[in-house]
């Protein structure tokens, strides 16, 4: 999952996206509205994490102008707790909002509603036949045996799981798992399919050839 | 003493209304009363006089209490008069086809010789009716007859008891005439007057108004007639006017209270406004048209302190949302950094990272929490001060050594220009801190390269501090801002640089404690002067030309300034 960290204090940013990277999320940053409005605009971010006070473009406008192209789920997180402040966040297309100082952990089960209601999903966890993929503890288990799985390998699954039976193409894999920063070798995505059909079963993942993979539920 | 307005208004008003109604009925009641009774007494004494002139006109004989004359006889019993009631007028045809002065009614009722007399001014012919042979008591004379014109008095009306009546007493105490059909009392001792007497007047029991006046030969000659239908007039007269005088005052008091009513209204309505404004509703206004203009001064001043309260309020909410803000930011930097470092176990490298964050964050806090304390402090004026004379070249030396490590690891050069030994009346730590803060706003917002450049010198009356940078200057639309709480004019920048928006802020407030003034001029991307003047103490400003005056013209007053950085760059 990529999500998009819009905060203009740097010591914040810095400590969010690294908490963030360490749930295995792709993290990109943005340090003012204008930048991040850019950026959310032009890439399918699974999630977005704004501030609202923010230099050149504030919070509001970024997301009223991001509103107007893109349903990119939103999660508001600022200094302002008073109720009008809440009210007009999720008014101008928020979908979430959560108030400083915040619990990492409230901000990680947070994205994975945001992430998970936009995917259709109501529940922290998706069964795929024997597979049970529980988003809360990023644990796979495979007839209720756990399967151990790297950071990348999880997100690779969870990803194909909130898109059971559509095609997922190779692109749009190194779109949400991977972050700007990260040296995607061209055949990385290949090394994590076949690691998770060693773990998970051949018959897990599909390939469609000049297409993508899929996983059927 | 009554506390409501309306009550006093309503109390004073009804104490005047009453006097004034009171006094108004009163005043009209008497005189209506007066006059009524001046008519009544004129034709009363009318009446007298005409008798009197009769009276005159009589034998003296017959008036005086001597000897009878002869023939008379002994004096005679007194009798019951000889009745002959006057005959109605109506049917009494008239003397004359001449008009009545006295409302057309035939004149002379009585004398029937003297027709057409034209007034009753002379005495009239004499008319005497012996009463036959004297048949009373002797010693007593018999009664002479006389007639009253009827129209000298009002018209007699149906009972005999109505009829206006006369008598007339002798000197000795006897009747001499009296009208007919009437009872005639014996002669009253009060009535004694000189003949020079004018005319007296009485009320008498049953409503009867009496004239008398003293005749010739000390006869009394009296009047009287009944008023009771005048009085009862009166009577009716002073109850319409009082009566209406009390429906006016009744209506009066009304309308008092209804006009006192809408006085206070608009009051009550001010204080209704004002009683529902509160913090979280400030924007509530007096509705101004339809007040009168008295209440009008009242609810404009009103209006205007509560648009000044909305100001302070919507100015403190507004601080207190920046400042909530800047306290949490940084306590979410520390919460999560510690909250990341505790999910897992860290290498000693990280947990160093983690602290090192966490320990830029709370000097963060600290200072800001300083900042709020120390304008929190001014502003309910407790900043406690230490005032002594400071020599300002000090706190700029020491500022200087203080801030040349962070502005060379900046790039910045920082120079003094001119450095005059100038003192002032002040408080050291605030001092340094004014300067401090400028000095490192300075170099923060200038790049590498860039100088910042400190002068101090004594002008006449003040000591002039200014600190000039060749930064990024503040841009012209941020320039009235500037010295307004969490204010910063570049957000971008000032995150990354560092600074939590209140430094010039309490820089003003600190020079403003210092009497002094604080101002700026900027050009963008060329730089910045920031220059405060501090007033120096009169007693050190003399003593500074006493030296000058000692020491003659050797010291030149200088240039105001050298060149400075912007003029040279300008």
């Amino acid at each position: 999952m990529r999500v998009l960290v819009v905060e203009d204090e740097p010591e914040l940013l810095q400590v969010i996206a690294r908490a963030l990277r360490e749930q295995g999320y792709a993290v990109d940053e943005a340090t003012d509205g204008e930048e991040g409005l850019f950026r959310a605009k032009s890439w399918e971010y699974d999630a977005v994490v704004l501030d609202l006070m923010l230099p050149k473009i504030n919070g509001w406008q970024v997301l009223a102008a991001l509103r107007r192209e893109k349903k990119t789920p939103v999660l508001i997180l600022t200094a302002r707790d008073a109720v009008t402040d809440r009210v007009r966040g999720l008014d101008s297309g928020a979908d979430d909002y959560l108030v400083k100082p915040f619990e990492l952990s409230e901000l990680f089960a947070r994205l994975r509603a945001l992430i998970r209601r936009a995917a259709g999903k109501a529940t922290a966890v998706i069964e795929l036949g024997e597979v049970a993929i529980d988003t809360r503890t990023r644990s796979v288990t495979n007839q209720t045996q756990p399967v151990p799985l790297t950071a990348r390998e999880y997100a690779l699954v969870e990803l194909l799981a909130l898109h059971r039976d559509e095609v997922v193409t190779r692109t749009q894999i190194y779109d949400h798992l991977f972050d700007e920063n990260d040296d995607s070798l061209s055949n990385l995505v290949e090394v994590h399919i076949s690691n998770i059909r060693r773990k998970l079963g051949k018959d897990f993942i599909e390939t469609r050839r000049g297409l993508g993979y899929v996983v059927h539920g | 003493m009554v506390k409501s307005i309306r009550a006093r208004l309503q109390i004073w008003y009804a104490i005047v209304l009453v006097v004034v109604i009171g006094g108004f009925a009163g005043v009209l009641y008497y005189q209506v009363r007066k006059d009524r009774l001046q008519r009544i007494d004129a034709r009363l004494e009318a009446a007298v006089r005409y008798l009197e002139a009769t009276v005159r006109s009589l034998p003296p004989h017959e008036l005086n209490a001597g000897p009878p004359p002869p023939g008379d006889g002994p004096a005679p019993l007194e009798r019951p008069p000889f009745r002959r009631p006057p005959p109605p007028p109506e049917r009494r045809p008239p003397q004359d086809g001449r008009p009545d002065r006295f409302g057309g009614r035939p004149r002379g009722q009585s004398f029937e010789g003297l027709p057409g007399r034209p007034d009753f001014e002379g005495p009239p012919e004499r008319e005497e009716d012996f009463h036959g042979p004297p048949d009373g008591p002797p010693g007593r004379r018999p009664q002479v007859t006389i007639e009253l014109p009827g129209s000298l008095l009002d018209q007699p009306r149906e009972e005999p008891e109505d009829w206006p009546y006369f008598v007339v007493w002798r000197a000795n105490r006897s009747v001499l005439a009296s009208s007919p059909g009437r009872e005639v009392g014996p002669r009253p001792d009060a009535l004694a007057f000189s003949s020079s007497a004018p005319t007296g007047f009485r009320f008498q029991p049953g409503g009867r108004r009496e004239a008398f006046l003293t005749g010739p030969h000390g006869s009394l000659i009296l009047v009287g007639k009944p008023i009771d239908r005048e009085l009862s007039e009166l009577r009716a007269f002073a109850w319409q006017t009082f009566g209406s005088g009390a429906l006016v005052l009744g209506i009066g008091l009304l309308g008092g209270w209804v006009i006192s009513r809408s006085i206070t209204r608009p009051i009550a309505e001010i204080s209704k406004t004002a009683s529902a404004i509160s913090a979280s509703n400030l924007s509530g206004r007096i509705h101004t048209p339809g007040i009168d203009q008295e209440l009008l001064g009242l609810a404009e001043v009103l209006n205007e302190m509560f648009t000044r309260l909305e100001a302070a309020f919507l100015r403190q909410s507004r601080f207190t949302s920046d400042a909530s803000h800047e306290l949490r930011t940084p306590l979410a930097i520390i919460h999560s950094n510690v909250e990341l470092a505790l999910s897992k176990p860290r290498s000693a490298d990280e947990y160093r990272q983690t602290l090192t964050a966490c320990l830029r964050a709370s000097s963060r806090m600290a200072a800001l929490v300083d900042g709020l304390l120390t304008l929190a402090r001014a502003d309910a004026g407790r900043l406690d001060l230490l005032f002594k004379p400071i020599n300002l070249k000090s706190v700029v030396e020491e500022a200087i050594d203080q801030y040349r490590p962070s502005a060379e690891k900046g790039g910045v050069a920082l120079t003094v220009a001119q450095c005059d030994s100038t003192t002032v009346h002040g408080d050291a730590v605030f001092l340094a801190r004014i300067l401090g803060n400028l000095i490192s706003n300075a170099i923060r917002y200038t790049a590498p390269g860039g100088q910042v450049q400190i002068s101090l010198r004594t002008g006449s009356g003040f000591a002039l501090l200014a600190v000039q940078d060749t930064g990024c200057g503040i841009p012209l639309e941020d320039q009235p801002q500037v010295f307004e709480r969490f204010f910063r004019a570049d957000k971008a920048r000032s995150r990354t640089l560092g600074g939590n928006g209140l430094g010039l802020a309490i820089c003003k407030t600190l020079v403003d404690a210092h009497d002094g003034t604080i101002s700026f001029t900027s050009v963008p991307d060329r730089g910045t002067r920031f220059e405060i003047r501090f007033p120096i103490e009169a007693r050190i400003d003399s003593v500074g030309e006493k030296i000058q005056l000692a020491l003659g013209s050797q010291i030149e007053p200088r240039r105001s300034e050298p060149p400075t950085f912007l003029e040279n760059r300008l």
